[in-house]
């Protein structure tokens, strides 16, 4: 039986979700907010999206993708101090060039499998930290864009979030 | 030296309550010299002039290591400085850019001016594949840089993330470590631009 008061908590609870514009829950125990990709300065074909993520349950995010009208590829990368970077030459990579032997502040992205998300904790990627990399964008993203982005994780489910082109962070 | 710079760090991180008379980079003592070194400038021409680190006489020079495939760093560095410039309004004026490229094989004179002006309307962009002249500027600055071709192809590059303000004499006021934001930054330039107009009066 429904009761005026259960409507009237379905009607403040829909409030709720309309009101609060910068957060998304698919009822799937998975909370994103502050979503956002960063308008593209001019000449360069990478792109970062950037969001704060909220799994109930212990999970993994394991990939990310956008359609093709936005990028060619999308991956999970990590900002992470030169000393702390897994060795690319180890990976069979060759080092061009090594200026002035790495003394200060030195950072270098890296490309991650996974990014843990203990139950309940709020995991942010952010400059200098986590991010989406877009790889070869179709086009300069431009504030006013919208990007769809889907997140899948080990537990199986999947995401899709509609990301705002910004300047700077929300 | 490393215990008085993570001293400072650690000071910036506990730098919560708005005390604006303080400087939130990093100021080492003492201060490092760069005047003496110079790349070529590409601002205007693809072949050069040579450029000094100091800025011209009552202005401030930021000092950037960057490139521009760069999607998390360096735009976000330079989107703050930006923000930081805009806050101030026109006294920010006389605050400079200078954004050097560790990764001159794919970053052309052209594509250099391009991505700059995309963050100043006031910039120097440098460049040169003359490698050891770079490693001599990055010493200067205590920075340094790497580029690597992965197995797959891609190119990784690795740079120093910090920003350095210059005066017009070369030496270096303020570092910012990546993170400082437009706040950190916007707090540093109003105190330098004061104690600027403070000795020049
Ligand atoms: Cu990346």
């Amino acid at each position: 039986m429904i009761t005026r008061r259960t409507l009237f908590a379905a009607a403040v609870g829909s409030l709720l979700l309309v009101s609060c514009g910068k957060s998304s829950d698919n009822n799937n125990g998975l909370t994103v907010a502050n979503a956002w990709a960063r308008q593209s300065p001019s000449a360069t074909s990478f792109g970062a999206i950037y969001f704060d993520i909220t799994s109930k349950d212990a999970d993994t995010l394991v990939s990310v993708s956008v359609p093709a009208s936005v990028a060619k590829m999308a991956q999970l990368h990590e900002m992470v101090a030169v000393s702390a970077a897994t060795d690319t030459t180890m990976a069979g990579g060759t080092t061009d060039t090594t200026i002035a032997g790495g003394m200060n502040g030195e950072m270098v992205m890296q490309h991650v499998d996974k990014i843990e998300l203990p139950a309940g904790a709020t995991v942010s990627l952010k400059p200098g930290g986590y991010h989406v990399m877009l790889m070869e964008l179709a086009k300069p993203l431009a504030v006013g864009d919208t990007i769809e982005l889907t997140l899948t994780f080990g537990s199986g489910k999947t995401l899709a979030l509609k990301v705002p082109v910004q300047e700077t962070a929300p | 030296m490393t215990a008085l710079l993570a001293l400072a760090i650690t000071s910036l991180v506990g730098c919560g309550s708005a005390d604006t008379t303080r400087i939130v980079g990093v100021q080492r003592t003492p201060a490092i010299e760069v005047g003496a070194v110079s790349l070529p400038e590409v601002t205007n021409s693809d072949t050069g002039s040579p450029f000094n680190f100091w800025a011209d006489s009552g202005s401030l020079l930021v000092v950037y290591f960057g490139f521009t495939n760069c999607p998390d760093l360096c735009p976000t560095t330079l989107a703050d400085l930006r923000t930081a410039r805009k806050r101030i309004g026109s006294t920010a004026d006389i605050v400079d850019l200078a954004l050097i490229t560790v990764d001159p094989v794919r970053d052309t004179a052209e594509v250099l001016r391009s991505y700059a002006g995309s963050f100043a309307t006031r910039f120097h962009v440098l460049r040169t594949t003359d490698l050891h002249a770079l490693a001599t500027v990055e010493t200067a600055f205590l920075a340094s840089s790497s580029v690597t071709t992965l197995a797959d192809g891609t190119v990784s590059v690795s740079h120093t993330a910090s920003a350095y303000v210059v005066d017009s004499t070369g030496r270096v006021l303020v570092e910012w470590p990546f993170g400082i934001g437009a706040k950190g930054m916007e707090n540093d330039l109003r105190i330098l631009i004061k104690q600027l107009k403070e000795s020049t009066s």
